[in-house]
């Protein structure tokens, strides 16, 4: 934003209260998570009339182009933004094409929030693999602004194509070491810490965004690529762990049917 | 080759302090251990009143020539005064034969140890520097 | 031709003192300069014991030693050790001074051998080799000269082995491992002379020896020439486990290599090994979340300044149940030629997945410039010795201090080999680098 002639402030945490009594002056609002962020993006819209950048963070280059867009057209710096895009395309595009020769093809399967996981999916599908399945925390299908243009997951899939074996509220472990034994990707991607025994102990190398910012833009797309190249590359430990770890499913769980234990008077609809 | 003083009552052992000799024998030994006598040379009289150390001096501006002395026994105190001057002093209990055939083939081993003690100044006790265990870690 | 080396990481010939300190109730009489005892000790020393250090009887050869023989004076050495130091083992041990004017320590020492005095006399003038080399040369010498005249007997004790591990004190860890792997064993069903250490029975073990079934040789290569030795003498066959097994995958390969050959109950090995993996496998589960969730804030590559024993065992642990990546290894002990192939090899096939990296080097300075050249985009471990410190700060990674000077460490009874061993590791590697956490 430096280079736009704009100053950053970021909240909420470590801001103090003098920062905070300042936000309904900035000219707008940039939240980069979906879930957490958009009530206070929008109560600054709908109250103080600062407006909100409402498209996907972004993450991918896609997604980091129509961002960026947005925030051109918000602030009214549409000409400075399409060349700071064009920079940034030909800086960062022939790594990524060196990127996903390297990991064209191989699987994935993602475990993350809302917000993330729309996001990684985008991500994971720009590098050139393919996404076997993903468990989300929860979902929103209308987000707190009420406009339908903040619908990441329909982006990445109408952009992409469609996921496979997407779940929503899966943050049950029992299903997610069913579904994983089954599915058996390459590398597995949690978003939330706690998570990544589940993959290990199956052989699966699995790795750990702890870091949003890390993925974050057109450089983060390269960050994430190199991350996944490194886990792919550490075979030992886990194939190690999965030979001596102890599995506390029994053996006839694993070979159910994952939502097996779903009410039948829930609905399980597919979209 | 190298000039050995030999501090002897009969020409035949080793058998005198250095502190009260008389005089000195000197030797030319070379690395095969064969010896020629050179001369004697007298030694200043000792006088009980004088301090060990002045006369250890003087003796030993006596023997600048000489690279080693052999006694049957030397002082701390005249041991140092020769080290000062680049002589070393070694004490041995031998005739003079055995002494001047060893040292004529070994000395060699230990000439390094004669030039350093040259300029060697402090109290450096017995032989090398090493194991001083006042903590140098 | 004239090559300088800097920051050796072992000590001159006259090291091997150590191995006779490491004896229980064993006391090593020096004919050497003064102060060569003491240099050693303070490279590979962890106090003075029970009598080593300045304890340690020497002749403080000089000049006039050197001239006139020093004969003279180690007898009288010898007898005053007799007299004043309550030992049961006296070794004569020369420096550099003695071997090079030749003084017959032989015949000094043999006239109280005659006596039956328990003494033995070893040419270690520094100069002829390293301590990895005289360690096999003193053991040798304590077996010839005292083991052969006080032995027990000849015939075979069941079930009993002899253990020639790691080079005690110059390996740091030497007490905690032999410890390990005596339990190790003895859980197997096997009874070990452990020969050195807290652990074991001084020279009432040393008198056995030529009745125990196997040799265990648990080392790349210093210590077989004591195996082969054994079995020339008395008809001892020998076992070689060519690396310190660390960890649960090579503590069990350990275990069943010596089973395999020494023909001991193979259920009841079986059954001990299920038993400590279970646990120790039990605490790898407890922190594998810690090392895959960490990681970008843990070492994903290590450097190894170790010798061939270590290097190699370290490494396979470090790669197959932890996994971080073999970025340089480095083999610091002067390894002879002979076998240098086959420690190549075991780096060759370090995992089913990899090979890694490995150089046989004796100047550290010189590695210490290789890993400073390296890129060091990640994070990471450097295992080696107290001098390294400097160079972990510069490139921004973690330090082991696994091998001497050790300087930062207190070293009692740990240990890095076997079972527990391998949890050591894991501790002392990861307590250090959330040590640098804010």
């Amino acid at each position: 934003m430096n280079p736009l002639g704009y100053e950053v402030d970021y909240i909420v945490p470590f801001s103090t209260v003098a920062q905070l009594e300042h936000i309904s002056e900035a000219a707008a609002t940039i939240q980069i998570c979906s879930t957490l962020g958009t009530y206070i993006g929008a109560a600054l819209e709908q109250v103080y009339g600062v407006p909100e950048i409402k498209s996907p963070p972004a993450y991918g280059i896609a997604g980091t182009d129509r961002w960026m867009r947005e925030i051109g057209r918000v602030l009214n710096r549409q000409g400075e933004i399409e060349e700071v895009i064009a920079k940034e395309h030909e800086r960062v595009l022939p790594k990524l094409e060196e990127y996903r020769n390297k990991l064209q093809g191989k699987t994935a399967y993602l475990t993350a929030g809302a917000a993330h996981g729309h996001a990684l999916i985008a991500l994971l599908q720009e590098l050139g693999m393919t996404v076997q399945g993903a468990a989300i925390f929860h979902h929103d299908p209308i987000y707190d602004n009420g406009d339908v243009v903040s619908d990441a997951l329909a982006h990445a899939v109408n952009t992409y194509g469609d996921v496979p074996n997407y779940n929503v509220c899966n943050k049950q472990a029992y299903e997610l070491v069913n579904i994983l034994n089954k599915v058996r990707p390459d590398i597995m991607i949690a978003r939330h810490g706690g998570m990544t025994m589940w993959g290990a102990k199956l052989g699966i190398p699995t790795l750990l965004i702890g870091d949003e910012q890390l993925s974050f833009g057109y450089q983060g797309v390269l960050n994430y690529a190199e991350r996944i190249l490194e886990s792919l590359d550490n075979k030992e430990f886990v194939i190690n762990l999965a030979k001596h770890s102890t599995m506390p499913y029994t053996k006839w769980w694993l070979e159910q049917d994952p939502f097996s234990f779903l009410r039948s008077d829930l609905d399980v609809k597919t979209y | 080759m190298s000039k050995v003083a030999v501090v002897s009552t009969d020409g035949v052992s080793i058998n005198e302090h250095f502190g009260r000799s008389k005089e000195f024998l000197i030797y030319e030994v070379d690395e095969k251990g064969e010896y020629t006598f050179l001369e004697r040379r007298d030694n200043i009289s000792p006088n009980s009143q004088n301090v060990h150390a002045h006369i250890a001096s003087t003796t030993a501006d006596l023997l600048t020539d000489v690279e080693v002395v052999l006694a049957k026994q030397i002082g701390p105190g005249a041991e140092q005064e020769l080290r000062k001057k680049g002589i070393l002093a070694l004490s041995v209990n031998s005739s003079i034969e055995k002494a001047l055939q060893a040292y004529g083939k070994r000395g060699k081993f230990i000439k390094n140890s004669i030039k350093q003690s040259a300029g060697c100044q402090s109290s450096c006790g017995t032989g090398s520097c090493g194991g001083s265990s006042q903590g140098c870690k | 031709m004239l090559k300088l080396i800097e920051q050796p990481r072992y000590s001159c010939a006259l090291g091997a003192q150590q191995s006779v300190i490491a004896i229980k109730r064993a006391v090593p009489i020096l004919h050497s300069g003064p102060g060569c005892g003491d240099k050693i000790n303070r490279l590979l020393g962890q106090g003075e014991g029970y009598a080593g250090g300045n304890t340690v009887p020497c002749t403080n050869a000089s000049e006039s030693e050197i001239v006139f023989g020093g004969e003279q004076k180690l007898g009288n050495v010898i007898e005053g050790a007799f007299k004043v130091i309550d030992a049961d083992l006296y070794a004569v041990l020369t420096g550099c001074t003695s071997d090079i004017i030749g003084d017959d320590i032989g015949q000094v020492t043999s006239a109280y051998q005659e006596q039956d005095r328990p003494i033995v006399y070893v040419e270690t003038g520094g100069f002829k080799s390293n301590n990895y080399v005289s360690h096999e040369t003193v053991v040798k010498a304590i077996i010839d000269q005292y083991v052969d005249k006080f032995k027990k007997g000849t015939d075979k004790i069941k079930g009993l082995v002899n253990v020639f591990a790691t080079v005690p004190y110059q390996d740091p860890f030497w007490n905690g491992n032999l410890e390990e792997i005596k339990r190790i064993l003895e859980g197997i069903g096997l009874r070990v002379n452990i020969l050195f250490g807290a652990e074991s029975g001084g020279i009432n073990e040393w008198q056995s020896i030529p009745q125990a079934e196997y040799n265990v040789v648990i080392n790349a290569w210093a210590g077989l020439g004591i195996a082969q030795h054994l079995e020339e003498k008395y008809k001892t066959p020998y076992i070689h486990f060519p690396y310190l097994p660390i960890g649960g995958e090579e503590t069990t390969k350990f275990l069943r290599q010596v089973a395999e050959v020494t023909g001991i109950d193979r259920s009841y090995t079986e059954a001990f090994i299920k038993k400590e993996e279970e646990k120790f496998y039990m605490h790898i589960e407890r922190m594998a979340d810690f090392i895959l969730e960490f990681r970008y804030g843990l070492p994903r590559r290590f450097y190894t300044i170790l010798d061939a024993s270590y290097g190699i065992g370290l490494s396979k642990y470090l790669l197959n149940e932890l996994g971080i990546l073999p970025a340089k290894q480095f083999i610091i002990d002067d390894t002879p030629e002979e076998f240098q192939e086959a420690i190549q090899e075991q780096f060759n096939k370090i995992s089913s997945l990899r090979s890694a990296k490995v150089s046989f080097n004796t100047d550290a300075g010189a590695i210490q410039e290789e890993i400073r050249k390296d890129d060091h985009k990640h994070r990471a471990l450097i295992v080696g010795s107290a001098w390294e410190r400097d160079l972990a700060t510069e490139i921004g990674g973690d330090l082991l201090i696994l091998s001497v000077p050790v300087a930062y460490r207190l070293v009692l009874n740990c240990g890095y080999a076997g079972y527990n061993g391998g949890l050591r590791v894991i501790e002392d590697i990861y307590g250090k680098v959330l040590d640098t956490y804010r």
